[in-house]
């Protein structure tokens, strides 16, 4: 038999299966009366073998961000026309969470005062000065870069231009944008405007420092590799390292402690806002 | 739905009857509920992304899950719904990270980066190295349009309706693709004579 004539049997084979046995296989399971036992192995090894775990550092920095912005979307004081200000007005036409995400994410503004409210509610301010666990710092200075935002990455400081050696520079910008973040009275937008202006003079400076460093000193400033090559912005080192430092003390997300309730056995189940919308 | 029995398809009812509790809470706001959503699905999309060749897989993953807060008041539908809902996110991401890229003239081939894997990770992974690097080898062998359907269905769970919508294409056209990605796959492991 030819290439081309098995090539014809193969595709036969397949086309007169029904959709119901294809579905059998691609969830891994062999159609009655065919002997395709190797397509379903194939379809249970992809199903079981190619998802992959975030390293702790990366969901421990998605979380915080996923937090923030649940946080600001379910907050009803964002929504303008919202209950409060209508509330025996039947809604029509647009939900009223449309309107909300769209104040909420419809401007750049918005997303870099998220992303960067979460960075530095998640690490007590001190992501904004590099003074975090390397991979943690690199975690978060890549998740704040997307949004335009710049926080040093663990390499950054390693030419001694930003820190005193015991860090009590970066630490005190730390505490301030720290500070900021629990204890402006804005809320929302003009809460992450806020704080990422108390967040990024540490940062101008830093990146000033940098655009002055040494020719010999490779610049890494957190931004990703420009040139695409395939540098990771997110650190693939040892992730078991991730765990003890990647969470500072006194998170106010909470998460890499106990993100389920106690008294929840299933863990799920018990909304943590009764009466939420 | 998918819940045929087979331990490989136990993910898509993975939270159970707990799964409008979960959503009500997160809508709500309840970091406890995101968290578990966050866990239950990230590993799934994350290697859809990293399968597909994403540029920086685990950016997408943080951009899929902040389009899944924006949009989840809008999510009407059960469990195999929010993950398939999940999954279109992701593809879509995928999409605007290649536009992004090929802007850019810097559109990377497929390299499977090794990820450092978990402790528990280990020994599944001794155990399964040599099939999933098989299994990986064919994907990436398909065509890109033949891999997408069959990734999405497999990995993501999708049904054939929720891939033509997804990828743009018509039903018809979607199911012919798949049943040429399986043909593909059919002649790669037997042309390599070893079962999986």
């Amino acid at each position: 038999m030819s290439a081309s004539s098995g090539n014809r049997d193969e595709m036969g084979r397949i086309w007169g299966l029904r959709d119901e046995e294809i579905d059998r296989l691609l969830a891994g399971q062999v159609p009655a009366g065919q002997e395709l036992d190797d397509l379903a192995a194939f379809s249970r090894t992809v199903r079981e073998s190619l998802p992959r775990t975030p390293s702790p550092a990366v969901e421990n920095a998605h979380l915080a961000v996923i937090a923030e912005a649940a946080r600001l979307a379910s907050d009803p004081a964002l929504v303008p026309g919202g209950q409060t200000e209508r509330p025996d007005r039947e809604r029509v036409g647009r939900p009223r969470r449309r309107t909300m995400s769209s104040v909420i994410f419809g401007t750049l503004a918005a997303k870099i005062a998220t992303v960067t409210v979460a960075a530095a509610a998640a690490t007590g301010g001190l992501a904004a000065t590099g003074s975090l666990p390397a991979p943690a710092q690199d975690a978060v200075a890549s998740a704040v870069s997307h949004v335009g935002v710049h926080f040093p990455t663990s390499q950054d400081g390693e030419d001694g231009t930003d820190a005193n050696e015991d860090g009590t520079d970066a630490n005190e910008h730390g505490k301030t944008v720290s500070d900021t973040a629990r204890t402006t009275d804005k809320t929302g937008r003009e809460k992450g405007e806020e704080v990422s202006g108390v967040a990024s003079t540490k940062s101008t400076e830093h990146r000033r420092d940098a655009e002055h460093r040494p020719s010999d000193v490779p610049a890494n400033d957190g931004l990703g590799d420009p040139a695409g090559n395939g540098s990771p912005t997110v650190p693939s080192g040892n992730p078991t390292g991730y765990g003890q430092d990647s969470q500072p003390s006194g998170n106010p997300t909470g998460y890499g402690q106990d993100s389920h309730p106690s008294g929840n056995p299933t863990g799920y189940g018990e909304p943590s806002h009764p009466g939420g919308p | 739905m998918h819940d045929v029995g087979s331990k490989g398809q136990r993910h898509d009812v993975a939270l159970g009857e707990s799964f409008e509790g979960v959503i009500e809470a997160a809508r709500a706001g309840g970091d406890w509920a995101w968290a578990a959503l966050y866990r239950n699905l990230a590993p799934a999309v994350l290697g859809y992304l990293r399968a597909q060749g994403a540029s920086e897989p685990e950016d997408l993953l943080g951009e899929v899950f902040v389009q899944v807060v924006r949009g989840l008041s809008r999510f009407e539908g059960d469990e195999a719904g929010f993950r398939s809902w999940v999954f279109v996110i992701a593809h879509h991401r995928l999409l605007d990270e290649r536009r992004a890229l090929s802007r850019r003239a810097e559109q990377r081939a497929f390299v499977e980066v090794p990820d450092a894997p978990s402790e528990q990770d280990v020994c599944q992974e001794a155990l399964n190295s040599v099939a999933t690097d098989r299994v990986r080898r064919i994907l990436d062998r398909l065509p890109p349009a033949q891999r997408e359907v069959l990734l999405m269905r497999i990995l993501g769970g999708l049904t054939v309706e929720d891939v033509a919508r997804a990828v743009g294409k018509r039903v018809g056209a979607t199911k012919a693709l798949q049943r040429r990605g399986l043909a593909a796959v059919k002649r790669e492991l037997e042309r390599e004579g070893v079962p999986l």
